[in-house]
């Protein structure tokens, strides 16, 4: 579920299985037309549905890092540790437009990007995150 | 000559007398004050002010009240029911159907795509299930675990439910279905209410 459905008193309750966060990065640079934010944000959402509508009940979308792409990169890692720091025992960074290597986000449990669906048809993008989420769940669990 | 005008002035003046006790006497005994039935200026400038603001008034906000409640008064039909699966193609082993509902949510007007469990029981009867887990809200899958057979579990928490919908553990509902229409062949979904055949 997104940051802004839970609040103070429900927290306390909800943290118990709500164990992953979801870092969304949209990639903007500024020089992008007005439709062209649209465009990508559109992206973005429709790559967060295949993470967030099945796994409502135990991941929580975080506010999204909208300007900068691979050069952020060191910012994000910092971010997921300190996700992890407050409490959160898997991280996922998803992404429509940035291919983020993985090997420069080392404090997120799973990167999910362009590159990773790449060879899945419309269908098969579901069914690959789907499996793919709960291999880390089980993996890590 | 005079002293008859004398007489007569003393007698009209004894009769208004007369006349003026009267009816003093009859206001006496009724104990009502004299009542002015004419209206004056200030009241009828009042009223003639107070309902023409009134009318103007009503003229401008009627109509944005009804147009704001607009959609609260709208009669839903049947077309709250979305064809979705061929009846024939149903079975008592669920079966996963996608389709697409229009919701009007107020004046926001949006396409959800959504999915539902449908089978049908021994005695022929067709359901369709929710796959919205009465836990936290993620999505179930029927029959995608060994330890759990023949059974919907929820990918998140662990809660798994019958074929029926009923809850075994963690959630404490069971499943929500859709409403059922059978039509020329084909079944219908509508709104999701909570479960029905869970006893």
């Amino acid at each position: 579920m997104k940051f802004s459905e839970i609040n103070k008193d429900s927290w306390g309750e909800l943290c118990l299985y709500l164990d992953t966060c979801l870092i969304p990065v949209t990639g903007l640079n500024g020089t992008e037309s007005p439709y062209e934010v649209v465009r990508a944000l559109e992206r973005l959402r429709d790559m967060m549905d295949l993470v967030e509508i099945p796994f409502k009940g135990r991941i929580v979308t975080y506010p999204s890092f909208q300007y900068g792409k691979e050069e952020i990169a060191q910012y994000i890692n910092e971010v997921c540790h300190n996700v992890k720091r407050a409490g959160f025992a898997y991280v996922i960074v998803i992404s429509a437009d940035v291919n983020l290597n993985a090997v420069q986000l080392d404090n997120a449990d799973l990167i999910l990007t362009p590159s990773a669906f790449s060879e899945f048809p419309e269908g098969g993008k579901q069914q690959f995150t789907h499996e793919i989420i709960q291999e880390l769940w089980q993996r890590k669990g | 000559m005079i002293n008859v005008i004398e007489m007569v002035n003393e007698w009209s003046a004894k009769g208004v007398e007369d006349c003026m006790s009267n009816q003093h006497d009859e206001h006496e005994s009724s104990h009502k004050p004299p009542i002015r039935k004419e209206m004056s200026r200030r009241q009828f400038l009042t009223y003639t002010l107070g309902g023409a603001t009134a009318f103007m008034v009503g003229g401008v906000t009627l109509p944005m009240v009804r147009f704001a409640v607009d959609p609260i008064l709208q009669k839903k039909g049947e077309g709250a029911f979305v064809k979705v699966a061929e009846i024939s193609k149903i079975t008592s082993e669920p079966q996963e159907f996608s389709f697409e509902l229009q919701q009007q949510d107020g004046w926001y007007s949006s396409t959800a795509s959504l999915t539902a469990w449908i089978r049908k029981d021994e005695s022929g009867n067709i359901y369709a299930l929710s796959p919205i887990c009465k836990h936290l809200g993620c999505t179930i899958g029927w029959n995608t675990s060994k330890d759990y057979p023949d059974q919907y579990l929820c990918p998140c928490h662990g809660a798994h439910y019958t074929k029926d919908g009923k809850q075994l553990a963690v959630a404490s509902k069971p499943l929500d279905e859709y409403k059922v229409m059978l039509k020329d062949d084909w079944v219908y979904l509508g709104e999701v209410v909570p479960n029905t055949i869970v006893k």
